[in-house]
């Protein structure tokens, strides 16, 4: 069995560092120490504070072990010689319950390891009276490795070419703090600074006044790197996509104390949780420094912060948007729009097929960052202008404006760009329909997408009616006191009116939800909320206003 | 990475002063095949070195920004200057000179890294471990305060052993069993370090492992498709981090970057400690490696004791983000208006000089 000392099991080289090998063989004859006239042996090698134990051989006066040892020598790296240091042996007797039994103890000096790598073969007579008597001998060997490193011990152990880059490291590290960027934090100057720059901070003023002059709550949201404070209204109700400041003001003994409470919502942005805390710290400071500040995360709230809403606080889904541009192309869902019709021209979304395709018609591929306009040889002029304008009114909608990208046929289809548009339609560019396949435009005018599919949703009987809308639906048919939700092929919207009721408002978009579900729609179609009055251009073109 | 490399045999190099040649920064070193010239590091423990370097490298990065017009945005645009503890205060200056005088731009927000990696993570209180390129730095930080009193007190303020090291490492150990990667080499042994090296909770248990069978080691493909095998060489990787000087060589004194935590632990102030157990932050790439945070949690945990600490309740915390945290905080700093304190104008600049102490904030409108 291998058994290492403390202080090679620290080391990792452990060939490198200077020490002895011991082979632990045998005893002989030694003296009974337990009462069935028996003894459990074991041995220990130590030099100084450093040892090294053998196993313990049960119930045998002759033990054989078969132990290989590594006993390292302490400061082995620093010595220059090894005359003052003696190798110590003892010989014990293993007790269960009381202290070990001394067996026999005798000392080494190093003088005689002269020569490294070579074993020194010992048999050793134990002293002591009782193993005099009994003629006990101990039976090892011991083997110095790397006693030269002693030798030279001025050099460092381990010839590394990281010396240049060391010596580099350490004159750039040897900065003192007194001449150091962070000497002054937390001085009286840099306390002045904060507290002069939070006093920059509109949000931490109320009518010319520093918040916090009154015993109560304040509350402030972070949207897009600006802290807006709360109505009250609302105050105990918090977003989950949301970060809060939450300012607590109290009197104790004609005192005023603080608490600054930070509450992060679990799907809050990085940059909000940013604001948060730092906006945080400078209400601290304008406070004077003395404001505790608590960080409270959503459903780890500490019992101070819960203690504040006596009503509890409601936890609602959504949030503000974060301040960082987010545009992912990566992850937007290509779709296909068709476009077709002779006077009533309808936005229709299709499988993303080369199939879907034809010569008759235009469609739109949108892929987030990029715009494919494919004009079919034989496409109306109505279709090309009115295709024109849905890329438009996309492009305007969107923060990064899209690239558009034009392709006539497929003869004008070499540049790369074309190519990722074509590699997301799936099929072959053989299967692109003729005019006369597409259909006619007059036939599709006449389908039944042609007209809006509209449904009205209405709680005026004091249930929640979603109830779909014949006839001809126009525009004026929308009434101010329901809401309802528009189907134009392509996109849903919801229209709110200006009188209808909190759950009407509220629920639209789930109905809308509900109606793509049950009609077997595509739920990642697009649903916009519309409000009476400032109705889009692509919601009046719906109703081809 | 930031380096500048520079092709050996330059026709006109005997025509040219040195900083004229045509160089390759960054990620162009690999991608050419030219001979350069010993690569020099423009910036070492965070502190930048050579300056005329970090001009060409600063021209080239923010070429590489989108919608930024360097004639334009120049006069506009704030900078933050992210900066690593005890960067001198010469230096500083020089950075300013450089911003200012050099790139001409509007205002600088100087910002310690740590702190701003620490505002990223929705943090007022915590301790800070950043495992940077090329060193380690920790700061407690108690109520949006650093506690510079703390580092005041410590021998050291930070290893020197960072990622790159690691990879160094790997790159001397595959030298030495035969495996000679020239100019490539350091991309590859970056590639092995970040795939396949972790840090093991016991090191000594996964050391017998590994003697034991091979359920630890993974083949590794070189980019001429022959394939090595990597064994204790992934666990050993990580445990640099934990035992420098016996890994790197004697020079590296400070010791692991456990002995480091808790050691700043050990030397802030009482009433604060449980709470910098329990926000530790972690910050930097190579603190994202496998079996990092659990590891650092085992040492604090068994090492720090009552009555040190009353109830060690230990929480590292590793997030995705880790990597480029403290450039999020930045970024978090720089976008949030007039409001932040320091705010260096380029006018009060050019006015009365810089005293980096009594910024000219005040004055801006």
């Amino acid at each position: 069995m291998k058994l290492v000392s403390p202080l090679m099991k620290k080391s990792i080289n452990q060939s490198l560092l200077p020490h002895l090998e011991i082979h632990l063989r045998c005893a002989k004859n030694l003296p009974a120490m337990d009462i069935g006239g028996k003894s459990d042996g074991f041995v220990v090698f130590s030099i100084g504070n450093e040892s090294v134990k053998s196993t313990v051989v049960e119930a045998n006066l002759n033990p054989v072990w078969s132990d290989r040892m590594l006993l390292g020598i302490p400061n082995g790296d620093k010595l220059t010689s090894f005359d003052q240091l003696v190798l110590k042996v003892q010989v014990f007797d293993k007790d269960l319950l009381t202290k070990n039994d001394l067996i026999s103890e005798f000392t080494l000096s190093f003088k005689e390891f002269k020569s490294e790598g070579l074993p020194l073969e010992k048999i050793v007579s134990l002293p002591g009276t009782e193993c005099q008597k009994k003629n006990s001998t101990l039976d090892f060997s011991i083997t110095c490795q790397n006693f030269n490193q002693i030798a030279n011990a001025n050099k460092p152990i381990i010839a590394n070419h990281y010396q240049v880059i060391m010596e580099k490291k350490i004159e750039a590290i040897q900065a003192k703090f007194e001449d150091s960027n962070i000497q002054f934090i937390g001085s009286r100057e840099d306390i002045q600074q904060r507290i002069e720059a939070a006093k920059k901070e509109d949000a931490w003023f109320k009518c010319g006044n520093k918040v916090g002059l009154s015993p109560g709550l304040e509350i402030w949201r972070i949207e897009k790197f600006k802290v807006v404070p709360v109505p009250k209204e609302t105050y105990g109700q918090f977003y989950d996509g949301d970060s809060y400041i939450i300012l607590h003001t109290y009197k104790k003994e004609n005192a005023l104390y603080w608490n600054i409470h930070f509450w992060l919502g679990l799907n809050t942005s990085i940059d909000e949780m940013g604001v948060a805390a730092y906006k945080t710290v400078e209400l601290d400071d304008l406070l004077g420094g003395s404001p505790v500040e608590f960080r409270e995360v959503q459903g780890n709230e500490s019992d101070e912060f819960l203690a504040l809403f006596p009503k509890g606080i409601r936890i609602l889904s959504g949030g503000m948007e974060t301040g960082f541009r987010n545009v992912k192309p990566e992850e937007y869902e290509p779709r296909l729009l068709q476009v077709k019709g002779k006077k009533n021209i309808k936005v229709t979304e299709v499988p993303l097929l080369f199939s879907s395709l034809n010569q008759g018609d235009c469609f739109l591929l949108d892929a987030g960052l990029k715009l494919l306009l494919w004009e079919g040889s034989s496409c109306s002029n109505m279709e090309r202008f009115k295709v024109n304008q849905l890329a438009q009114s996309i492009q305007s909608e969107r923060g990064e404006k899209p690239v558009l990208i034009i392709a006539k046929d497929k003869a004008s289809s070499n540049t790369s760009e074309l190519t990722f548009l074509y590699s997301l339609l799936k099929g072959d560019e053989k299967d692109i329909k003729t005019a006369l396949e597409g259909g006619n435009d007059e036939e599709k005018q006449s389908a039944k997408l042609s007209k809006p599919v509209v449904y009205k949703l209405s709680d005026s009987s004091g249930k929640m009616e979603f109830t779909k809308m014949q006839g001809n639906f126009i525009f004026s048919d929308l009434k101010s006191q329901d809401a309802f939700i528009v189907d134009a092929g392509y996109k849903v919207f919801t229209w709110i009116g200006k009188g209808s009721s909190q759950n009407e408002r509220k629920y639209a978009n789930d109905f809308a939800v509900t109606y793509l579900r049950n009609n077997g729609k595509s739920l990642r179609t697009q649903i916009s909320r519309v409000s009476e009055g400032n109705e889009t251009s692509t919601f009046l073109e719906v109703f081809n206003i | 990475p930031s380096m500048i490399g520079r092709p050996k045999n330059s026709p006109n190099a005997v025509f040219q002063p040195q900083h004229e040649f045509k160089c390759h920064i960054g990620e162009e070193l690999h991608q050419f095949p030219f001979r350069y010239d010993e690569f020099k590091p423009i910036i070492s423990c965070g502190i930048v070195q050579d300056w005329d370097e970090m001009i060409i490298l600063l021209e080239y990065c923010l070429k590489k920004v989108p919608k930024f017009d360097m004639q334009e945005g120049k006069y506009t645009r704030r900078v933050v200057l992210n900066e690593p503890l005890l960067n001198p205060i010469k230096n500083k200056q020089k950075w300013f000179e450089i911003l200012f005088e050099y790139f001409e731009f509007h205002s600088l927000v100087p910002q310690v890294q740590p702190l701003a990696a620490l505002y990223a993570s929705g943090r007022t209180t915590g301790l800070v471990l950043d495992v940077g390129e090329d060193c380690t730095q920790i700061l407690p930080v108690y109520d949006g305060y650093a506690l510079s009193n703390v580092m005041n007190k410590m021998r050291s303020w930070g290893g020197r052993v960072g990622g790159g090291d690691l990879t160094k490492f790997v790159a001397n150990l595959k030298y030495e069993s035969g495996w000679e990667f020239s100019n490539s080499g350091r991309e590859i042994s970056k590639k092995i370090k970040e795939r396949l090296a972790y840090v093991a909770p016991n090191y000594w248990k996964e050391v017998e492992l590994n003697a034991e069978s091979s359920q630890l080691s993974r083949t590794f493909e070189l980019p001429d498709k022959t394939t090595i095998t990597i064994d204790d060489l992934r666990f050993k990787c990580g445990e640099v981090l934990f035992r420098p000087s016996e890994f790197l060589g004697v020079d590296y004194v400070d010791g692991g970057i456990d002995d480091l935590l808790i050691n700043t632990l050990l030397k802030s102030p009482i009433d604060c400690r449980n709470d910098f157990s329990n926000n530790i932050v972690l910050c930097g790439g190579t603190a994202l490696m496998p079996g990092f945070k659990e590891r650092l949690e085992l040492e604090v945990q068994s090492r720090i004791l009552p009555p040190h600490l009353p109830t060690p309740k230990v929480n590292v915390i590793q997030q995705v983000e880790s990597s480029y945290l403290s450039w999020i905080g930045g970024a978090i700093i720089g976008s949030l208006g007039l409001t932040t304190h320091y705010i260096f104008s380029r006018e009060g600049y050019m006015e009365s000089g810089v005293d980096i102490n009594r910024p000219y904030s005040l004055n801006l409108s």
